[in-house]
């Protein structure tokens, strides 16, 4: 990412001229992205307000659908409560820090491609794929890792056997890989809108694999355990960190594997991006 | 009335043979889920005779079958008004003599006529292949089943019509859309089987319209002891209160908006 904004002398006369303050560095381009994606949630007041209570109770979704199972279930497979609702909170956190940063991938298709919007991103000196990510940046979506964070709480309080603090110390890489691993696939798969011009459903589908990504593997046909192993990866995402921290070291394998896994995706989608960019016409009005 | 109403059927079929790839895309997402969510409740049964009270074999067919009307009764007919009312088309639609809600919900219902042959049926099919999914024993029960799939998408074209009325009022509802979603998918049986709520929550759990979507047609076709034709009339009642709940929104809000641009 270069940093090659206008030089000292351009600013100055231009700030001189009263026309535009500029930002002086990468970091102040994207806090003004961040301050623009503020006042835009404010815009429909109401329906912020109805999209916060929304956003809890479905937050809630989760939880209640655990606590209800094991209110009449003692075992899945042969994996206990605790453990199971350690998973879903480690899936959770990862989803949480990947809508904060990838949200801008759901609107790629629609208004980037074909409603052209890209061109004014392509315009401008800064990485277009990191325009679209920060022109997205998703704050309200941070409630959605402290509800993960939360749930793990709840696990190890509930009875998971304590985490050695090594592992702990481990936490943030595989959360961030995990994200990694969501963020580079829905890359990849929003990509294909550069090709297919047309309204893609596909990324529908990652999101609706992503609510079962969180469970034991094991508990599901072998053919749908491949296929969230190697074809959608989003096991990657989910289960397969999540359980490097429970003491399970029949598993240990997928989480050796899991940081590769996280750089590998990222650099998958963001060949799919560069690739899908070349082909980029605007959207001819 | 009727003619009109005809052709927004037959357009509705057809849109959706125009997204060919959609459709695709979507029964084997459809399919997928019924999957894992079957697999992740069998896990859950386990060995266990009775769960909440419910033979095991029972609340797998359940679940499997709350979730193959959930593929039918799906709308989008929430994002097209707002969408509508958005860009101002909705203004054209103001100025033709026919009712916009009358017509939106003959389209809507060819559009599931062609999911419930796309997608319906054939993950019905596929479920069937890989669950043990108990068959009804009286072949009168298949139509009832089928009745009452077109009541709950009557339903819940009712009441996503009325959000995607409430634009008018919100302008924007991607909140309402989702908080919809999110109450459909607690209390509907669509995810949790209701019988597990606690019997503190069974009240309010039967008290909401959203058990008559995917809870009812679930229940009539295992063919559990329950009163049909009551069953069938609660839905109705219900898709008449949410329809008359659209009617009444869109006249307040025809009177009472602003289109702009334009």
């Amino acid at each position: 990412m270069a940093s090659r904004l206008p030089d000292p002398p351009v600013r100055a006369r231009a700030e001189a001229r009263g026309l535009t303050r500029l930002p002086r560095s990468v970091a102040g381009v994207l806090g003004l992205y961040l301050a623009q994606r503020l006042k835009v949630k404010l815009a429909y007041r109401a329906d912020f307000l109805v999209n916060a209570l929304g956003d809890v109770l479905l937050a809630g979704v989760g939880p209640l659908f655990l606590a209800t199972l094991f209110s009449h279930v003692q075992h899945l497979g042969d994996w206990t409560g605790p453990e199971v609702l350690f998973c879903w909170g480690f899936a959770e956190c990862i989803v949480g820090l990947f809508f904060m940063i990838f949200q801008g991938l759901y609107a790629l298709n629609q208004r980037y491609i074909l409603g052209g919007e890209l061109d004014r991103a392509l315009l401008r000196p800064v990485d277009p794929y990191l325009q679209v990510l920060m022109d997205n940046v998703s704050l309200e979506d941070v409630p959605i890792f402290l509800l993960g964070v939360a749930v793990m709480v709840a696990a190890v309080v509930w009875g998971l056997p304590p985490i050695p603090p090594w592992k702990l110390a481990l936490m943030p890489l595989y959360l961030a890989s995990g994200a990694a691993v969501m963020g580079g696939f829905l890359t990849a798969v929003a990509s294909v809108g550069f090709h297919l011009q047309h309204r893609g459903t596909a990324v529908g589908l990652v999101f609706q694999l992503a609510t079962f990504n969180r469970y034991p593997i094991d508990l599901f046909a072998r053919p749908l355990r491949w296929l969230l192993t190697f074809v959608l990866p989003l096991a990657f995402a989910g289960f397969y960190p999540a359980v490097f921290f429970l003491d399970r070291p029949e598993w240990r394998v997928y989480a050796l594997a899991q940081p590769l896994v996280g750089v590998a995706c990222m650099a998958l989608g963001y060949a799919a991006w560069r690739h899908g960019l070349e082909r980029y016409s605007g959207s001819g009005s | 009335m009727i003619r009109p109403s005809l052709a927004a059927l037959r357009i509705g079929f057809r849109q959706v043979f125009a997204y060919r790839t959609e459709v695709v895309v979507q029964l084997v997402s459809a399919s997928i889920v019924a999957g894992l969510n079957g697999s992740l409740w069998q896990a859950a049964i386990g060995g266990q005779e009775t769960v909440a009270g419910v033979p095991g074999p029972e609340m797998l067919s359940y679940v499997v079958m709350a979730w193959v009307a959930v593929t039918f009764f799906a709308t989008r007919v929430n994002e097209e008004i707002g969408l509508r009312f958005r860009d101002g088309q909705i203004a054209a639609d103001l100025l033709r003599p026919l009712s916009l809600q009358l017509n939106c919900y003959a389209r809507d219902l060819g559009r599931a006529f062609a999911v419930l042959g796309l997608q319906t049926i054939p993950l019905f099919a596929m479920c069937l292949l890989v669950f043990p999914v108990q068959l009804p024993e009286r072949p009168s029960t298949w139509a009832v089943w089928l009745l009452s799939l077109l009541l709950s998408h009557l339903a819940n074209f009712g009441l996503s019509f009325a959000i995607g009325v409430a634009a008018f009022r919100l302008h924007n509802i991607t909140g309402l859309t989702h908080l919809k979603a999110t109450l459909v998918s607690i209390f509907s049986g669509a995810l949790i089987p209701l019988e597990l709520f606690g019997e503190r929550w069974q009240p309010l759990v039967y008290a909401l319209p959203f058990h008559s979507f995917a809870h009812t047609p679930a229940s009539l076709f295992l063919e559990r002891d329950v009163p049909v034709g009551g069953l069938l009339a609660e839905q109705a009642l219900w898709a008449a209160a949410l329809w008359g709940l659209g009617a009444f929104a869109w006249n307040r809000a025809a009177h009472a908006m602003t289109v702009q641009g334009g």
